[in-house]
């Protein structure tokens, strides 16, 4: 039951990822400035600007030229950067590692405070301890990741020295990724507290936690065995959702932290309009969210047996 | 972006996480390679600011070039500007350069873009260059190009200089690169295609250029263009798509090593190069990053040793830094107001002429720019040797402004209103919004339309399907290089493609008389008679005003104390080929 589920999902991939390319592929082009301008300066010579357009397809009508792209995609060809000749997925392969470490990092940065102190808040319901979390929570969602980036560099990079501000992991190692997967982390943690929170407060005054309770479990088990568990499934389906915002935020920490990973590479083949790039990694992204998400709806079973997959 | 003081909360997993982190940290910095042998004191003598200055080619006569460039100064040596207080120059070490923008491409079809194309002036050298006082010297010519005729140029090349893979540099590397320079498929083809009819190789160091017509700016290209950078004969072949990626072949005191795009470009010095002793550093790594705030924290914590374009606003506080040194230098970007004198209200010339009366310029100079900026006193700027030291500063006068727009019909009854475009970044915002406030107290009421690039552009350059007359004011800054014939003649001439005010231009504003001047301007190569030119062309221009020059920037770069002899030159030079480190 499980696998024709997994079937039929991978099936609807399909015109998701096809949507989500024939959107970013309509915007790019219809934002101002194209690849030849940015290849050949500013007030280029006209014949030239002819030719180079007619060398890159540019002159094809959209939809011809988004046939093109998918049916060479669909070949497994992603093309090559219009301006450094590199294979896409040669570029893709060579960032995703930085990102994933990035996103993996943040996302063990938001679970690790946030349950824990998810947990703590809801059974000391009201005591100092839980009206902290929860201040600090409001502030982790309010505070833009871009600023919070640039107050983790000022405070640990420049004035404590403890950490890099940024810089590629091949040269400063993991350290590289500390500061931008607190930044990024933050938010997605304070959200993380805050669901935990009012799903544990659901769950703890259930019936089967009492019984627990009153079958003299410790305290420690009931709460982390008994209610966790099932406190969790609102929990991973926001995880799920939120994988998205979390490559979104991986846009804006690697550049502030110059990671480069795949967001660095997005914005600034989006500044150059290297069309196949941008194209390409908004694939890899798109299929990131989609197969992160089946992974979400998959967990559910495991976690809860009452789930059924129809 | 203002940097926020306040101190973050942090969770106390967080902490914990960091410390773990923190413990199994970056390895220690590679230890440095053993120093190469100290330079003798003749290499140390070595480091002068013209690219040229061989030790071993005298210089000889140069022939006067077409252009208004310098007037052709043999590449004598001039002292660098910080070589003296410099001390003793120590070979080896290596500096990060932290910059703003990835290269676009290294690919010489390509444009780089501004940071490319800097890069690879170290990597490329070109026939021509520029020194820190905006001079053409020769680079790979011994000298200025023999111009038997008006249509021909001939150079003739350095000898015993190598590529970087180790082959000699002779006329027939010259012609193959300049195959590439001509065809239409390169970025910057489209004056060489129109002028250029065909090139010689008169004999392994002699080259020929036989133009069509003549070019006056010429040799200024020549000097500026750093895409005109030398490669040997058959590299696109040879390496195909990984030229420009993995492989970038020149003469250049630094070779290419490896470019990972969003990360960092390796050079590393050119052991055989042919300026004996240069160049002293072993490693230049340029890092980009895009955030302005971050860039200037990599200066402070030690991360990075130079900033090549700081924000003024950071530079005021960098100042007062122990340890780091801001360096300041005239450069040729001017902020302009351009009048499109094709549409009401700038086709009359009273218009034009009370905007700019009312326009404060030295206000911009000292809000905009905070004191990084001169306001314009004739067409060039303070630095350059056509400036007229005694020319004085434009007049700000309200009430003449008044009295014009009267003149012009326009009052309280009938107040002037205009549009100002701006491309959509805060300096060309900034100052806009200011000018907009200056004119208000005359009652002119400004719109201020920030947009982005391409639109902006394409109507003033009268692009192909943009409408030339659907804008009345500009504000943006023109890049000009270091060459005269710029900032003389290629936003006035009726021939040049960026005369965006269409002055002269059909349709727009007419003055025949100084259309002559300003052909005139381009093409006297005789200082004094160039001067007198200028002056008469900025009289001119002030009386017709198709466009207000606000301001002339400053380039201003930080570097931390430990790198010496380096200098905020002017172009497209070299500024790290004098550059050393001090270890200690």
């Amino acid at each position: 039951m499980v696998l024709r589920y997994i079937a039929r999902r991978l099936v609807m991939v399909v015109p998701v990822v096809i949507g989500v390319t024939v959107v970013v592929f309509t915007l790019i082009r219809l934002a101002p400035g194209d690849p030849v301008q940015a290849m050949l300066g500013e007030n280029p010579d006209p014949q030239v600007a002819v030719l180079r357009r007619r060398a890159l397809g540019l002159d094809q009508p959209l939809p011809v030229q988004y046939g093109i792209w998918l049916a060479r995609t669909l070949r497994g060809d992603l093309g090559r950067s219009l301006f450094t000749r590199e294979y896409v997925t040669t570029l893709i392969f060579d960032r995703a590692p930085t990102t994933i470490s990035l996103a993996g990092l943040s996302m063990l940065v938001a679970i690790g405070i946030g349950v824990p102190a998810g947990v703590l808040a809801a059974t000391r319901k009201d005591s100092w301890s839980d009206n902290l979390s929860r201040l600090l929570a409001m502030l982790g969602v309010s505070m833009p990741v871009f600023w919070l980036g640039l107050i983790l560099i000022i405070v640990f990079a420049l004035n404590l020295r403890l950490l890099p501000a940024g810089g590629s992991l091949d040269q400063n190692g993991p350290s590289a990724l500390v500061l931008p997967a607190i930044a990024l982390g933050a938010s997605f943690a304070a959200l993380i507290m805050r669901l935990t929170r009012s799903a544990m407060l659901e769950v703890l005054v259930q019936d089967y936690v009492r019984t627990a309770r009153a079958k003299g479990l410790h305290e420690y088990t009931v709460n982390y065995r008994h209610a966790l568990k099932a406190a969790l499934i609102p929990v991973i389906t926001v995880i799920g959702f939120q994988t998205g915002t979390l490559l979104g935020g991986a846009v804006l920490t690697e550049t502030i932290f110059a990671l480069p990973g795949l967001g660095r590479l997005l914005t600034s083949s989006i500044n150059a309009r290297d069309y196949p790039v941008i194209l390409g990694s908004v694939l890899a992204v798109a299929l990131v969210f989609v197969f992160v998400n089946l992974v979400v709806d998959v967990l559910y079973a495991l976690l809860d047996p009452r789930i059924k997959y129809q | 972006m203002n940097r926020p003081r306040r101190v973050p909360w942090l969770h106390g997993g967080a902490v914990a996480l960091v410390c773990l982190l923190v413990a199994c940290g970056p390895a220690a910095p590679p230890a440095p390679t053993a120093a190469p042998p100290k330079p003798t004191t003749a290499a140390a003598a070595a480091p002068t600011s013209a690219p040229a200055a061989a030790p071993t080619s005298a210089p000889a006569a140069a022939a006067k070039p077409a252009a208004t460039v310098a007037p052709a100064k043999p590449p004598a040596p001039t002292a660098a500007p910080a070589a003296a207080a410099a001390g003793e120059p120590i070979r080896g070490g290596s500096i990060t350069v932290v910059h703003s923008n990835n290269p676009r491409s290294l690919n010489p079809r390509m444009d780089g873009g501004i940071d490319g194309n800097f890069i690879m002036t170290h990597v490329r050298e070109r026939f021509l260059g520029i020194n820190e006082k905006g001079d053409i010297v020769p680079v790979l010519a011994t000298e200025m190009p023999q111009r038997p005729d008006p249509l021909t140029y001939i150079f003739k090349l350095r000898q015993g200089v190598q590529f970087h893979d180790g082959s000699p540099f002779t006329a027939e590397d010259a012609q193959y690169s300049f195959n590439i320079f001509l065809d239409e498929k390169t970025a910057f083809s489209g004056n060489y295609r129109k002028f250029i009819r065909n090139t010689e190789v008169v004999d392994p160091f002699t080259f020929r250029i036989n133009m069509k017509s003549p070019w006056p700016d010429f040799l200024s290209d020549m000097a500026n263009n750093s895409g005109l950078g030398i490669l040997p004969k058959g590299a696109l072949e040879k390496y195909g798509d990984d030229y420009g990626v993995k492989v970038v072949q020149g003469t250049g005191p630094f070779m290419f090593r490896e470019w990972i795009k969003d990360d960092r470009l390796v050079l590393v010095r050119n052991p055989n190069y042919w300026q004996t002793g240069l160049p002293y550093l072993d490693q230049i790594i340029f890092k980009p990053i895009p955030e302005e705030s971050v860039q200037v924290i990599n200066l402070r914590t030690g991360a990075a040793d130079v900033l090549l374009d700081v924000p003024f606003k950071e530079a005021k506080a960098l100042e007062s830094e122990p340890g780091i040194r801001v360096l300041t230098h005239g450069a040729g970007v001017l902020e302009e107001l351009m009048y499109n004198t094709l549409v009401p209200p700038f086709n009359d010339t009273k218009v034009r002429q009370a905007v700019a009366l009312a326009i404060n310029r030295q206000e911009i100079a000292d809000t905009v720019f905070l004191g990084y900026a001169e306001v314009p006193t004739d067409l060039l700027p303070s630095w350059h040797w056509g400036h007229d030291p005694s020319s004085k500063a434009p007049e700000y006068n309200p009430e003449k402004a008044r009295q014009l727009l009267t003149e012009a019909g326009y009052g309280p009854s009938k107040p002037l209103k205009f549009e100002i475009r701006c491309t959509n970044q805060p300096m060309f915002v900034d100052q806009a919004i200011l000018i907009q406030a200056q004119l208000a107290k005359l009652g002119i009421e400004v719109t201020v339309t920030p947009m982005d690039k391409t639109l902006f552009f394409a109507p003033m350059f009268r692009e192909a399907g943009s409408d030339p007359k659907s804008w009345q004011a500009g504000l943006e800054d023109y890049g000009f290089t270091t060459a005269t014939f710029s900032f003389v003649w290629e936003q006035y001439s009726a021939d040049s493609t960026i005369n965006t005010a269409n002055y002269n231009m059909p349709g727009g504003f007419q003055n025949p008389e100084a259309a002559k001047v300003i052909e005139q301007a381009a093409i006297e190569t005789d200082e004094t008679k160039a001067k007198a030119i200028f002056k008469q062309e900025y009289a001119m221009l002030e009386a017709d005003m198709p466009l207000t020059r606000l301001s002339f920037l400053q380039n201003v770069q930080a570097v931390r104390s430990r790198v010496k002899n380096i200098s905020a030159l002017v172009g497209d030079n070299y500024p790290f080929m004098y550059a050393w480190v001090d270890k200690n």
